[in-house]
């Protein structure tokens, strides 16, 4: 999360919270409908124009916890409640749009500030190719019917009096899957949509999140199934410098996981299988689902380059599964992508954000725990897999390659551009949607500097202890 | 001098804590070297953080922005 915490955060994750303790101390059905006069009485207010609207937002944002598509009708909230506890999986698309959030921003694309000093020049003018731009009353103005958006008047104005501007869900959004509808609402289109997550981070209204899977966990949680945590190499030092991974893994017994895996273990797997394939000219990692989709949906002539592995999750929920084929599986991890990849392979794919809200809402303090042990040995490199680089520094353990490594997508989108036209300098493409790597995945709890500091002393203690 | 304590249980860390730590980490050295930091593992009101002490006192729903306030505060106080 290369960013500061916002009040959006914080709201989502009261939310989460206090669904989490609901749903745990068996009263959702009950109290769900009143979760929005709570939660607005408990300080989430003055954010909108009034106490109605506050709470009409709030309440769609409980139902994206309850896993529920938002809603534009007066649909009860014990209804989303209902269904929730029926179901035993979040299905659909993820991310979603709640309407009511949106502040339908009425963005110009092309702004004239007061700072156009009516220039004898007039490159404004001069450089619009649909002579879209006349000067009235001493100011350009732009024919909204005649523009076409192409920003050249904003780069030749010598005042800089020209903005162009975008909506941010739409500029955080590097695959162009944002556009908005007649009454200006944002809408996903999901054909072109990779489920990186980056416009819930983008949209500063906090109008664009995911449906949760808390419900359905709890609920195995409770019913003490054999639930089996699958933990993200991430995980260092997603919930703050006090605390281990040996208090994490104390803190998820308490709340009812049977075992916890390390994910990193089945990535060490993964690379070594993945320095065996042929390369055809050159390979590039599917351990990214954001990526991976990316590919697959933007750039379909390259797909056959994806690396025919599974990703660490996927291969260690099969192996899991043919041991224990009554098993729940969890993933935990930073990744939103992640909740759709998993489809048949896990179960549930839940947060960093979303477990911290289960040990809340129990009252489970992981500062005050003590250690549990761990159960697997990752190598530094499967550990290494949480942070941009990692898969090429494991994969090089095997054999030399020419790599490139690609962080975020907009470097993912000139390298795979190169890669088409057939001018690529590499063997192995390590494509990362989120800048940094999962480190930096909508799903994490601190920044990624500090996280890729933590896993480089958690890294080194394993060592020492080895 | 202030002595300050942040809280780095599940509750504070999930609305910020890390971030006020690292606030206090990026002050000027001037500022900075009045100011002992320690870690908390509960200061007892886990539903309104992120909580932190400075000088005896909690405040509750700390930001780093309130912080550099009360800081501004207490050093105007010392110097007076």
């Amino acid at each position: 999360m290369p960013r500061l915490l916002t009040e959006i955060d914080k709201i989502r994750r009261q939310v989460l919270t206090e669904v989490s303790r609901l749903t745990f101390e068996g009263r959702l059905l009950r109290e769900i409908e009143e979760l929005p006069y709570k939660l607005y009485d408990e300080g989430i207010r003055n954010y909108r124009c009034c106490q109605y609207k506050e709470r009409a937002v709030l309440k769609e944002r409980i139902r994206l916890a309850v896993g529920q598509d938002p809603k534009r009708d007066r649909e009860p909230l014990v209804n989303a409640a209902i269904k929730a506890l029926k179901e035993d999986k979040v299905e659909g698309s993820m991310l979603r749009v709640i309407d009511i959030a949106c502040d339908r921003c009425p963005i110009d694309a092309i702004l004239v500030t007061d700072a156009c000093r009516n220039c004898v020049a007039h490159n404004c003018v001069n450089a619009c190719p649909k002579k879209a731009i006349q000067i009235i009353n001493g100011k350009a103005v732009i024919d909204k019917e005649k523009c076409v958006e192409c920003g050249l008047c904003a780069k030749a104005c010598s005042f800089g009096a020209i903005l162009q501007l975008q909506r941010p869900c739409e500029r955080s959004c590097e695959v162009k899957a944002i556009s908005s509808s007649e009454d200006r609402h944002a809408v996903i289109d999901e054909e072109k949509c990779v489920s990186c997550g980056a416009c819930t981070v983008g949209c500063p209204f906090g109008a664009i999140s995911y449906k949760s899977e808390i419900v359905p966990v709890i609920k195995r949680l409770k019913e003490k199934d054999d639930v089996i945590a699958l933990v993200a190499p991430s995980i260092s030092g997603q919930f703050g410098r006090s605390v281990s991974l040996g208090q994490v893994i104390t803190g998820l017994k308490e709340l009812g996981f049977s075992e916890i895996r390390e994910v990193a273990v089945a990535a060490d797997e993964v690379a070594k299988l993945e320095a065996e394939e042929e390369i055809d000219g050159w390979l590039t990692n599917s351990c990214c689902p954001a990526y991976k989709n990316y590919v697959t949906k933007h750039f379909p002539e390259l797909k056959d380059h994806v690396s025919h592995q599974l990703s660490p999750m996927a291969l260690m929920a099969t192996q899991i599964r043919k041991e224990k084929p009554n098993s729940y599986l969890v993933f935990i991890g930073p990744c939103l992508s992640k909740k759709e990849e998993a489809q048949e392979l896990v179960d549930a794919v839940l947060t960093f954000e979303e477990i911290a809200c289960m040990f809340v809402a129990r009252d489970i303090n992981l500062a005050t725990l003590g250690k549990s042990p761990y159960t697997d040995s990752p190598s530094k490199y499967g550990l290494g897999f949480a942070q941009s680089g990692g898969v090429s520094a494991a994969l090089g353990t095997y054999k030399s390659v020419k790599v490139k490594t690609l962080n975020g997508l907009s470097e993912c989108k000139k390298a795979l551009l190169l890669a088409k036209a057939n001018r690529i300098d590499a063997e192995f493409l390590e494509g990362m949607a989120c800048s940094g790597g999962c480190v930096g995945g909508p799903g994490t709890l601190v920044d990624a500097n500090f996280s890729r500091r933590v896993l480089q002393s958690e890294i080194s203690e394993r060592e020492k202890e080895e | 001098m202030i002595y300050l304590e942040i809280c780095l249980g599940t509750a504070c860390h999930l609305m910020g804590s890390e971030e006020i730590f690292s606030s206090i980490e990026k002050l000027p050295p001037s500022v900075r070297e009045k100011i002992t930091v320690r870690g908390m593992h509960c200061l007892n009101a886990c539903d309104q953080g992120p909580n932190v002490r400075i000088n005896g006192k909690v405040y509750h729903r700390m930001t780093p922005e309130k912080l550099i306030e009360v800081i501004e505060e207490i050093g105007g106080e010392a110097d007076a």
